[in-house]
């Protein structure tokens, strides 16, 4: 055998060697995927589980962070064997979230959890089988006794749940400067709030007002907040017309006198509002340039941080016509299927319902629990109000479009475009409630929404 | 030993074929299959997502501004041309403009698109008060808050994003030109207009060339400083083919159809930069 020969076949060995050793190395390293099997009370008794914990979630300004960060610290105390990766993505209300969750669970390479709106966010996932349903976590934290009948709709697609709710936002919140109410003699209205005193109101400024001052902010640089302001005037006008709206029936005719709403609300704002995100828009509010802004009611913490006081510096009302409505924005936990440890899935979504998460998510984050037992002194003033409002036997609530439970994504994508442009132009009244309902009806409607008794 | 040697360099030239030429391949299988919502299925589905796409008026306008995002060429070039030559006449300071200008280049679009959405704002943003104080209150606009002026206000803002990037290729090219040759032309008495029209510009080819290709790229893939800017509106005024697509497929998940408006992107990438390539490879 000559050198040469014997050179290449050591290369040829060593080449092979390698491989082989990557091929062993990517099945070592490549995670088994354990299968769900046992009873859900075994699953959540085992507090020595270990295995990992990978969720994805947006949170990560202030407040959101700290109460995140408090309910991974619970779940690390009952499960102190499982690693927690936390991998946030920020972005507003998930824009970015969505678009990395949807290739890795495509992909197979999907975390154990990851944050979603219950309602149709969720329904592309349901559709193509990659979601968990989480009946068992629903059953075993008695959770049906504790919740709202349209908080428990909203986590159900076709009689099963899918989510379990961490928080709950309230959408239907007019914000008001005090200073302003009082300098120019507005005294806010009283319950319920219709839509001759919202206006009276917004009237009554744009007399008093001077130049460069306004009666109503708006921010809709992202669109979305438009669509905010446009679904909760709808559910003021007719809560009928929102339930067709998302049931995919609404008409051009039902939708015109909401357009026609919103173009007076249009009216009543700064003409550069385009220019503003939702956060500048309750600066406009902070700086007493415009008297009140609908919105939900994450733009508290706007408020906190600029060292504002509730009832002193600025107060709350229900949006016009929806005195006894909550809009509804909830967040929630699914369960991908195709996950390393699927029953620390079904851990980390019993362990945010049980009272102490609860108490430590929620008043960081800003939002209000979503179970009855949780105690509402653990709020601020008016977080505690919007809780209590949400237990309020007598409160109907109506899932939000803008936020993704209401509505088919390809409707709320289409809905923000439209809406946008008409908050630019607002003009065309009949052609664009033509084009709004032309974009629902379009659309393929398989959740069937009843919050009109 | 020698094929050891090479073994990471095949690695390498297979992972890049893979990531390059078969996801290509594989974005356009996507986009002829009938792929619905999360559910996969490559099933060939005939060219529907296709005739949808040329018949929404979505597509047309974004193919629009797309194009016009061109304009950024001319004016980019020119601009960083004109700004080399300055610098090259050993200005005092040099160092200092060059950074100066090459800065917004090194900033992230979303940073500037943000900066750029404050000195845009009607009422309190820098670029009306400036224009105001100026005497020049008339010309104060609604920038990128109108359908009429939302392409050019980005169009602006982009010139100056990128006129300091081609003023440094073409600073770079004008230095490599054979100081001898400078000196040849001063001393047979050329002004010095005549020593850049007639001796450097003409030796810059592959900087006009570099900066061309550069921002043809960047103008069919603009999307993150537009998206932070305008989300694509108002209404659909500021669509581009990359924001039409991202809306497509990630707001509303649809593959498939995303898959196919990629597709006319690429052809239209296709489109430019094959004879480029052809180009510059026939000299050779």
């Amino acid at each position: 055998m000559s050198k040469t020969r014997e050179k290449k076949m050591a290369a040829g060995h060593w080449t092979a060697t390698i491989f082989i050793a990557l091929i062993v190395g990517a099945i070592i390293l490549s995670p088994v995927l354990e299968a769900v099997g046992g009873s859900i009370d075994e699953i959540i008794e085992d507090h020595k589980a270990r295995g990992q914990l990978r969720i994805y979630h947006w949170w990560t300004a202030g407040g959101e962070r700290e109460g995140i960060d408090a309910a991974f610290d619970h779940f690390a105390k009952q499960y102190p064997n499982v690693k927690v990766l936390s991998a946030p993505v920020s972005g507003g209300a998930g824009t970015n979230l969505k678009q990395i969750v949807k290739t890795q669970v495509v992909a197979g390479n999907a975390p154990e959890a990851f944050q979603c709106h219950p309602g149709y966010e969720m329904y592309p996932y349901y559709d193509a089988d990659l979601l968990y349903p989480c009946n068992d976590v629903w059953g075993h934290a008695d959770l049906e006794e504790k919740t709202p009948k349209v908080v428990q709709d909203v986590c159900k697609i076709g009689g099963d749940y899918y989510a379990v709710p961490i928080g709950v936002h309230r959408t239907n919140v007019v914000w008001y400067n005090k200073a302003m109410f009082k300098e120019y003699g507005i005294k806010p209205p009283e319950d319920p709030v219709t839509f001759d005193d919202f206006w009276g109101i917004c009237d009554e400024l744009s007399k008093k007002l001077p130049k460069g001052k306004y009666p109503l902010a708006l921010g809709d640089r992202n669109n979305w907040p438009a669509t905010h302001i446009f679904e909760t005037l709808m559910a003021g006008v007719s809560p009928q017309t929102y339930e067709n709206f998302i049931n995919g029936k609404v008409t051009p005719q039902e939708l015109e006198p909401v357009l026609e709403a919103f173009q007076k609300y249009l009216s009543y704002v700064p003409p550069d509002h385009r220019a503003r995100t939702w956060d500048e828009a309750c600066g406009m509010v902070c700086q007493g340039k415009c008297a009140m802004y609908i919105h939900g009611d994450w733009a508290k913490g706007y408020f906190v941080t600029n060292g504002w006081e509730y009832g002193v510096d600025y107060g709350t009302f229900p949006a016009p016509g929806t005195s006894d409505w909550y809009g509804l924005d909830a967040d929630s936990f699914v369960r991908p299927k195709n996950s390393v440890n699927p029953k620390n899935g079904i851990r980390w979504q019993w362990s945010y319902t049980t009272q102490e998460s609860q108490m430590a998510f929620n008043p960081p984050k800003g939002s209000v629990s979503p179970y009855r037992d949780v105690s509402t002194d653990i709020y601020d003033a008016y977080s505690k109000e919007s809780a209590e409002a949400l237990y309020d036997p007598h409160m109907r609530l109506y899932p939000s479009i803008a936020h993704g439970h209401g509505s088919p994504e390809k409707v709320v994508s289409n809905l923000n475009v439209i809406i946008g442009d008409f908050a630019q132009n607002p003009t065309d009244i009949s052609g664009t409630a033509r084009g709004i309902a032309s974009r629902v009806r379009r659309v393929d409607h398989p959740i069937a929404w009843g919050i009109v008794e | 030993m020698r094929k050891l040697v090479l073994l990471p360099f095949f690695l390498i030239l297979g992972l890049a074929f893979y990531f390059i030429y078969i996801a290509v391949g594989w974005n356009a299988l996507v986009s002829v299959s009938q792929w619905s919502g999360l559910r996969v299925s490559y099933a060939f589905s005939g060219f529907e997502h296709y005739t949808e796409l040329f018949d929404d008026p979505v597509f047309w306008t974004s193919l629009k501004n797309t194009f016009l995002l061109f304009l950024l060429i001319p004016i980019c070039m020119g601009l960083g041309l004109l700004l080399a030559i300055l610098l090259d006449r050993s200005v005092r300071g040099e160092k200092v403009f060059r950074n100066l200008y090459l800065l917004p280049f090194a900033l992230s679009f979303v940073v500037t698109a943000t900066l750029w959405a404050w000195m845009y704002s009607p009422s309190t943003g820098v670029a009306n008060s400036i224009l105001r104080l100026l005497g020049l209150g008339s010309l104060a606009g609604m920038w990128h808050t109108t359908k009429d002026s939302v392409m050019w206000s980005i169009l602006l803002a982009l010139i100056w994003q990128f006129s300091g990037y081609t003023m440094m290729i073409f600073l770079a090219g004008i230095r490599s030109v054979p100081e001898d040759q400078v000196w040849a032309a001063a001393v047979d008495g050329a002004s010095t207009s005549q020593l850049y029209a007639r001796v450097i510009v003409p030796q810059l080819g592959p900087s006009f060339l570099t900066s061309f290709v550069v921002l043809v790229l960047f103008s069919l893939k603009a999307f993150d400083f537009i998206w932070v800017l305008t989300s694509g509106g108002p209404g659909t005024a500021s669509h581009t083919l990359p924001v039409m697509m991202y809306r497509v497929t990630f707001e509303q998940t649809e593959f498939a159809y995303g898959a196919a408006v990629s597709v006319v992107l690429l052809a239209v990438v296709l489109a430019i930069v094959v004879p480029y390539l052809y180009l510059s490879y026939r000299r050779k």
